[in-house]
């Protein structure tokens, strides 16, 4: 019995060390390990960033086993399915997952967030010292956002109908917990101008404009967010410019000096010099730092944000994991909400018109239970607030305005 | 002259009403209605808007309530400032709109503007 026992160990270690080997030989396959992800934190997330932004196979999506890292084409991440692509205006299904399809095919406007044109509203900004009509917003913004999910996210979103409100409050209603299942992975993506010369320091996009003219662009930061744990795995990367730009000195990005591990920033060291980095765009790019629970190990709230993605919070109020545990949805009085992103109790406070001169702060530390339960004053009936798995993409979703098949006809019956 | 004054005057009030704010103004225009027509009632008011992912984007929008039976034309007038290379610099702009009877309209979305640096805006209305 010990022996077999004894068999039986070593045959796992074997395993273990096959599959760690693996890893080491094959830095395209995507780690899916929550004990790495929880105790070696650091190296867990380089070794996503390695796979996720590894040239992809345009048409299943899958990493090119065949080409290196910062080979110029699109990378795994760029296949998930875009956030714009899920949660639709009119809150309908976006049917079947099209990974592989996502890199480029879909036009800017639909691919980034950003300030939407309303056509009736006159949008105007300063081109020349001049005010402006605003035609195309993407090519206006000084930098572009997205944000992608891969398909374990995307299947889970679409099985439980998160895509529209619909769904999110039937959740609430019916007190069924939102969880996504292990393996659900999420990016946050940031873009700006380029000229050509820095094209050799960035992994870049060429977008085309409204204007059918093309610009190029670097990506300036990413965060990746991955259900290897409970509250998930949170980690966040930045380009060494970062350090440069403006607004930069309040975040600490300072790759000369990193701060050393601390309330959550554990980044900013040197890359890693067995991933195959070195020589490639991708050795421009350095690790903010990662993110496993709401404290550091000494009990002060974990910090941790990007100089770019989180430039409108105050850096010491930001917190991944904490703010996403506000991600939350609930019916009061008949109407829906989420709680607010930001500490509006205690930021600075509003000036006439709800002008803000300082930014804005977010939620640190520990989630309080009150935030999510019913106050004085509320609708005895209402619920308190259904976290939404700490995803707070799902409040993109919208109301649903397509008719269920045979709807219009009923009308029709009772017409008079 | 003073009574060409008096006769300009009496024209401005009785065609067009105008506000303006800074900090916005929230008051509609005199109920007591002149002898050739009746001012137009209408609010007005000015916001710094977030916008984006983050709410990183600053806009500022002003917003026109028609609380008249009338359609109205509005003429708007918005002054600000922005920053170039961070010189403080001004910058200013002006859009008519239309206001369809007890409706709300976005008289214009300004991007780019400093909103440390401060704003103002003037509404003037008439009857269409």
């Amino acid at each position: 019995m010990k022996a077999s026992a004894a068999v039986l160990c070593v045959l796992m270690l074997a395993y273990a060390a096959l599959a760690a080997s693996a890893e080491q030989r094959e830095p395209w396959i995507e780690p899916h390990d929550p004990i790495a992800a929880a105790n070696d934190s650091d190296r867990y997330a380089w070794r996503l960033f390695v796979a996720l932004n590894w040239p992809a196979d345009p048409a299943s999506g899958a990493p090119d086993s065949s080409r290196t890292l910062g080979a110029d084409s699109p990378v795994v991440w760029q296949t998930w399915q875009n956030a714009k692509a899920i949660f639709l205006p009119d809150g309908r299904d976006p049917g079947p997952w099209s990974g592989g399809r996502n890199a480029d095919v879909i036009h800017a406007a639909e691919r980034f967030d950003g300030l939407p044109l309303k056509p009736d509203i006159p949008t105007r900004h300063i081109v020349d010292g001049v005010m402006t009509p605003l035609t195309d917003p993407i090519a206006a913004a000084s930098h572009l956002n997205e944000r992608r999910v891969n398909r374990v996210s995307f299947t889970y979103i679409r099985d439980q109908q998160l895509y529209n409100l619909d769904g999110q409050l039937k959740h609430y209603r019916d007190r069924e917990p939102i969880v996504f299942p292990t393996g659900a992975r999420q990016v946050k993506a940031q873009w700006r101008p380029i000229d050509a010369s820095q094209k050799s320091r960035y992994f870049s996009i060429e977008i085309t404009l409204a204007d059918g003219s093309r610009r190029l662009y670097g990506l300036t930061a990413l965060h990746l967010v991955t259900k290897d744990l409970p509250a998930w795995f949170w980690a966040t990367f930045e380009h060494v410019d970062n350090a440069s730009r403006p607004g930069a000195a309040s975040w600490h990005v300072d790759f000369e000096n990193p701060p050393g591990d601390g309330a959550g920033h554990s980044g900013f060291g040197p890359i890693p010099q067995d991933l195959g980095l070195q020589g490639t765009v991708w050795e421009n790019y350095r690790l903010g730092g990662t993110m496993t629970s709401y404290l550091d190990s000494q009990g002060r709230p974990a910090v941790l944000g990007n100089s770019q993605l989180e430039s409108g919070v105050q850096p010491d109020t930001v917190s991944c994991i904490t703010c996403h545990a506000r991600a939350s949805i609930r019916i009061q009085n008949g109407d829906w909400s989420r709680l607010p992103i930001f500490d509006e109790g205690d930021s600075q406070p509003a000036l006439p018109g709800g002008s803000r001169t300082a930014p804005r702060k977010g939620f640190v530390g520990t989630p309080r239970p009150e935030w999510f339960e019913t106050s004085a004053g509320d609708d005895p009936a209402s619920a308190p607030y259904l976290q939404t798995d700490f995803v707070w993409t799902l409040g993109d979703a919208r109301l649903s305005t397509v008719k269920a098949p045979g709807e219009n006809s009923k009308a029709k019956g009772v017409m008079p | 002259m003073k009574l060409a004054i008096a006769v300009v005057a009496l024209t401005l009030g009785a065609c067009a009403s105008m506000q303006t704010a800074s900090p916005p103004v929230s008051s509609a225009a005199p109920e007591t209605a002149p002898a050739i027509a009746a001012e137009p009632k209408f609010t007005s008011e000015a916001r710094w808007e977030t916008a984006g992912y983050n709410n990183d984007e600053i806009v500022y929008t002003i917003l026109i309530t028609s609380q008249d039976s009338r359609i109205l034309r509005c003429n708007t007038r918005m002054q600000g400032y922005y920053l170039n290379a961070g010189t403080k610099t001004s910058i200013a702009d002006q859009q008519i709109s239309t206001v369809f009877p007890n409706q709300q309209v976005q008289a214009g979305i300004w991007l780019d503007m400093d909103q440390s640096s401060g704003s103002s805006y003037q509404v003037k209305c008439r009857p269409a």
